[in-house]
């Protein structure tokens, strides 16, 4: 039985991805719940990986003590600056470790109290998908935290639409609120309109060297030079595949919102896969690399389509903080 | 980035009729060495998958090798375009390798996950 004393109480569940959300109040309340999850599953011998934030990471550490040496952590802050890229790294751990059935466990809180309203909703994206990512995906049980006292009601209302189970003060029961989300409801969230009088260039099939120098330029007159070479990158890909599944043209935009560069591109086609982007390119793959690319290097990506069109706005920020650059020099699995 | 764009939004500095793919095969003995210049995105695919054709079957060749040191970019497509010369190089039973690999291109090799463009020749053994 993989279910540890100190979660007891639950019926009997399929075997399936196990996707539930941890509602605590205080940190005692976390740190001690974390604990008996994790110290379940080292005492199972499960693999277990642990993303949530470097200080919590910490007091995880503190409290395992010996225990941590058989815990695997990543810092949200890294894996989950793009909410986009924190399914594959679940997707890696569990190309890692699940062979020959073995159960796995995460804990993932990729939802903190700092996040921007865009962030919150790609987040909820991410937090719906991970329902399809993993829905063939035995034995992998991934717990959630929601930090109740620090986040707003709705957000933990939301969760509750995303996660099968709901585990409050060691209770666990089922969502009443969940539901399976689509590629249609989650692409058809509304954006805002871009702020009036932002320049668009429309591009058809022989513009795209002309779509990369008017996203380089608009970086640098936005005062963004240092990510020039990335902005043409991102709308380079974006506009690539306009050309290709998009009516074979679109409109790129680039504005500056805050301290963050925005550029989207809107064509006439529709993106119907709902984890476009979020699979890590296998090898002799033919085509699809475009919007990997585009979340490694950027910051926020928001994807809407309908049968009207697609947008597809992007959020460059940082300077050198995605960890793809960072871990350049790690060899990719094969 | 030289110029910012014309009060129509278009980007001002001179694309008009220009190349931004230069390619030119090189051979010596029995080994050809196809060199890039410029920019590599999709519009360059199909005439480097041409290049490559013609490089395999006008005479019998040992090695292909590609040459990327001109390359000033390289977006997914393009690597793509790489990735397939090389497989089609190597199902042809010549020995495949790319060379000249920058730090901006090698950045995106990475991104576009693509990193076995990077990998020794003398690896590529079993893939026939």
């Amino acid at each position: 039985m993989h279910v540890g004393a100190g979660r007891s109480g639950l019926v009997a569940l399929n075997d399936g991805f196990r996707h539930e959300a941890f509602l605590y109040a205080d940190h005692s309340e976390f740190l001690a719940g974390m604990a008996a999850f994790i110290g379940d599953a080292v005492a199972a011998g499960e693999p277990i990986l642990v993303v949530v934030d470097a200080a919590k990471i910490a007091a995880l550490r503190t409290v395992l003590d010996g225990d941590a040496e058989r815990v695997q952590f990543a810092d949200m802050a890294t894996v989950g600056r793009n909410p986009a890229r924190i399914i594959p790294a679940w997707q890696a751990f569990v190309d890692q470790h699940s062979a020959n059935g073995q159960r796995l466990r995460g804990i993932s809180e990729p939802i903190w109290a700092g996040r921007s309203p865009d962030e919150l909703i790609e987040c909820q994206h991410h937090e719906a998908l991970l329902n399809e990512a993993f829905v063939d995906t035995a034995g992998f049980w991934l717990l959630c935290p929601y930090d109740t006292a620090a986040l707003e009601r709705v957000v933990i209302d939301q969760a509750h639409g995303t996660h099968p189970l709901i585990d409050r003060a060691g209770q666990i029961h089922p969502s009443r609120h969940y539901h399976r989300a689509d590629a249609t409801t989650l692409f058809q969230e509304p954006l805002p309109e871009p702020p009036a009088g932002v320049v668009v260039y429309d591009f058809g099939a022989a513009d795209l060297a002309s779509v990369r120098r008017f996203a380089a330029q608009h970086a640098v007159a936005a005062g963004r030079a240092d990510r020039a070479t990335d902005v043409a990158l991102v709308a380079g890909e974006l506009a690539t595949n306009s050309l290709c599944h998009g009516g074979g043209g679109g409109a790129v935009r680039l504005w500056r919102q805050d301290a963050a560069l925005i550029c989207e591109v809107r064509d006439r086609g529709q993106v119907v896969d709902p984890l476009v982007g979020r699979r890590r390119p296998v090898d002799c793959q033919l085509g699809g690399r475009g919007l990997w690319v585009v979340n490694q290097l950027c910051d926020l990506v928001q994807v809407r389509s309908s049968p009207s069109g697609t947008t597809v706005r992007v959020h460059i920020s940082s300077n050198d903080s995605s960890p793809a650059r960072r871990d350049l020099h790690r060899v990719a699995p094969r | 980035m030289n110029a910012l764009s014309g009060p129509d939004g278009v980007p001002t500095d001179e694309l008009g009729g220009q190349e931004v793919l230069v390619i030119s095969s090189r051979r010596e003995a029995a080994h050809v060495v196809v060199t890039l210049t410029g920019e590599l995105d999709r519009d360059g695919t199909t005439r480097l998958a041409t290049e490559v054709q013609h490089a395999l079957t006008d005479t019998p060749i040992e090695a292909l090798a590609i040459d990327l040191r001109g390359l000033s970019f390289a977006d997914s497509s393009g690597l793509q375009a790489v990735l397939t010369a090389q497989e089609n190089t190597r199902l042809a039973g010549v020995t495949f390798r790319v060379v000249g690999v920058s730090p901006a291109v090698r950045r995106v090799i990475h991104y576009a996950g693509v990193d076995n463009l990077l990998l020794p020749t003398d690896d590529d053994t079993d893939s026939v």
